[in-house]
């Protein structure tokens, strides 16, 4: 989805037809569950926390202006905002001073086609295949580390390491990346 | 241009079709009601026979596919994937859900003194997630003004009697007697009707709106908000039963070890006991594990893993407790083979598995609970 097309999206839902809500869903709940965990270190608390920030979103998204920040990066807030309440509930703290690059960090890049498919490209190339299977369970089927873990029958921990070596390798495969 | 990183790079690259349905689905059947509030709001504000008529005309007026459009909820499904023994030998199943919102987690373990066969999990946890929707709603349709947010009593009634406006419920433990008014409706289905549509026979539960004294104490009125039809046999919403079932989650900063929501005896701190000022602070985690060692005031405890952690407390807090405290929950002796929980603070890059008595904030005995009456048994 690119940038203009998101706009479009936004425009139809706000034109009664709710169903398109689904197009900004799926670009963004996993990321945006990554980040409530990143946040909150519960999974389920982060999927409660990502699915209320999408439902306000919806319910707000007559006030969002796109001339002032992306969807992403107000969706992003309301759910930050949210893990901080939750968090100020449990008495817990957390530093808000790195919230904004955590968040950054979660947010898909618009990418052209051509990109994507180097992406895709160069995650079927990753060795040992264990490495492809961990990226597209994380960060495309959206399940979390201890879901992988048992699916692989593998320590946690040995996920992470996985997460981290396949993301060297394709940051060797794809030069334009960070 | 700002470089994109690996991980933006990825989550913008997902094919269309590898998703978490699940999720997407939980969100869109909230988003694919519409305007769900402003439907009850308005229904609640019409006299009894303008709602009934309303409803007629909806009734009339709507197709099959188009009538899901006013169900307050859809109704919950939660399905078994696995079931089998645990590292607890207890049985443990793996659910997945669909228009429920509140589940807590995928895993459910079976108390020891219960028995249950996967279906019956299935329907457990299906009532659950009803009583959930149920509560969702009450809470979105309460008046502002509310003190307490209104509830559904948690458990199944039968409708044994309606006598114009007062309805008379059964229930094993409670009967009870309801009053009819015209901000009241019945809800079937999760379609809200007339109140009128309730009928003897009938297996419900009721939500009320209580309201207080500014200075609390009991409530002054109560105001029947819904009766609201259940779907499945009564046992299932009987809070006994529903205690039966236990969540077991990844530990609180431990993922690689799992927890289980059990009742609890304090063990550390205890009898006025404060370690507040002299934990250190730090992230804070969670473990819980069988004895291995006790030897003074370090214990060792296996964790869901095998992995052993270790933790000094301040004082020897098991021979403490099995001298001062023991005679006030049945002469329950804690010992090696005893299931604890700790909850401890870490900063960065320590050894999660070793615990120092600044570290520790407290030490807790698991037991089984299913009904307060029942005796007290460990873990």
């Amino acid at each position: 989805m690119s940038a203009m097309n998101e706009s479009k999206v936004i425009q139809r839902i706000l034109a009664g037809q709710p169903n398109a809500y689904v197009d900004l869903v799926k670009r963004y709940h996993v990321g945006l569950i990554i980040h409530c965990e990143q946040l909150v270190k519960d999974r389920d608390e982060a999927e409660d926390i990502a699915q209320e920030a999408f439902i306000r979103a919806y319910k707000n998204l007559k006030k969002f202006k796109p001339e002032q920040s992306r969807f992403s990066t107000w969706l992003y807030k309301i759910a930050t905002n949210l893990a901080l309440d939750y968090l100020r509930k449990q008495k817990r703290h957390v530093r808000t001073e790195d919230i904004e690059l955590l968040a950054e960090a979660t947010q898909p890049a618009f990418l052209e086609e051509e990109q994507k498919n180097a992406v895709r490209a160069a995650v079927a190339k990753l060795e040992p295949p264990e490495y492809k299977e961990v990226i597209e369970a994380y960060y495309w089927h959206g399940q979390s580390y201890t879901q992988i873990a048992q699916i692989m029958n593998k320590p946690v921990s040995t996920i992470g390491t996985y997460i981290r070596r396949a993301k060297a390798q394709l940051k060797g495969e794809l030069l334009w990346l960070k | 241009m700002a470089k994109i990183t690996v991980d933006q790079a990825l989550l913008a690259s997902h094919d269309p079709a590898s998703m978490n349905p699940l999720f997407i689905n939980r969100v869109m059947d909230v988003v694919e009601q519409p305007k769900m509030n402003t439907l009850f709001a308005s229904l609640q504000r019409m006299p009894k026979f303008a709602l009934a008529l309303a409803v007629i005309a909806t009734l009339l007026a709507v197709s099959g596919t188009t009538y899901a459009a006013y169900q307050l909820w859809f109704k919950p499904n939660a399905t078994v994937q696995q079931f089998g023994q645990n590292q607890e030998g207890r049985n443990e199943a793996l659910v997945t859900f669909k228009n429920c919102q509140n589940q807590a987690s995928t895993r459910y373990e079976v108390k020891s003194n219960a028995s249950l066969t996967a279906p019956q999990v299935e329907q457990l946890l299906r009532a659950r997630c009803e009583m959930d929707a149920i509560n969702k709603w009450a809470l979105s349709a309460s008046p502002t003004t509310t003190e307490a947010p209104p509830m559904a009593y948690p458990g199944a009634f039968t409708v044994t009697k309606i006598d114009g406006t007062k309805v008379s419920l059964h229930n094993p433990t409670y009967d009870t007697t309801v009053t009819v008014t015209e901000k009241s409706i019945a809800i079937i289905n999760g379609v809200p009707v007339a109140a009128s549509s309730i009928k003897v026979g009938d297996l419900v539960t009721y939500v009320e709106h209580y309201t207080y004294n500014p200075g609390g104490g009991h409530p002054t009125s109560r105001t029947l908000l819904a009766i609201v039809t259940l779907q499945l046999p009564a046992e299932f919403y009987d809070t006994t039963m529903q205690n039966m079932v236990a969540t077991r989650k990844a530990c609180y900063g431990n993922p690689t070890e799992s927890c289980i929501e059990s009742g609890l005896i304090d063990v550390y701190p205890r009898n006025g006991e404060n370690n507040m000022a002299t934990v250190e602070p730090g992230d804070n985690f969670e473990v819980q594990g069988r004895i291995v060692k006790h030897d003074g005031n370090t214990v060792s405890l296996r964790a869901s893993s095998g992995a052993v952690y270790t933790f000094t407390a301040p004082h020897d807090v098991i021979a403490k407790f099995n001298t001062e405290n023991s005679a006030g929950y049945e002469n329950t002796k804690i010992g090696v083979g005893d299931m604890l929980m700790i909850l401890y603070t870490k900063k960065q890059g320590e050894d999660p598995k070793a615990i120092q008595p600044n570290q520790l904030r407290s030490v807790s005995l698991l037991i089984e609970l299913i009904s307060k009456q029942d005796p007290l048994k460990k873990y």
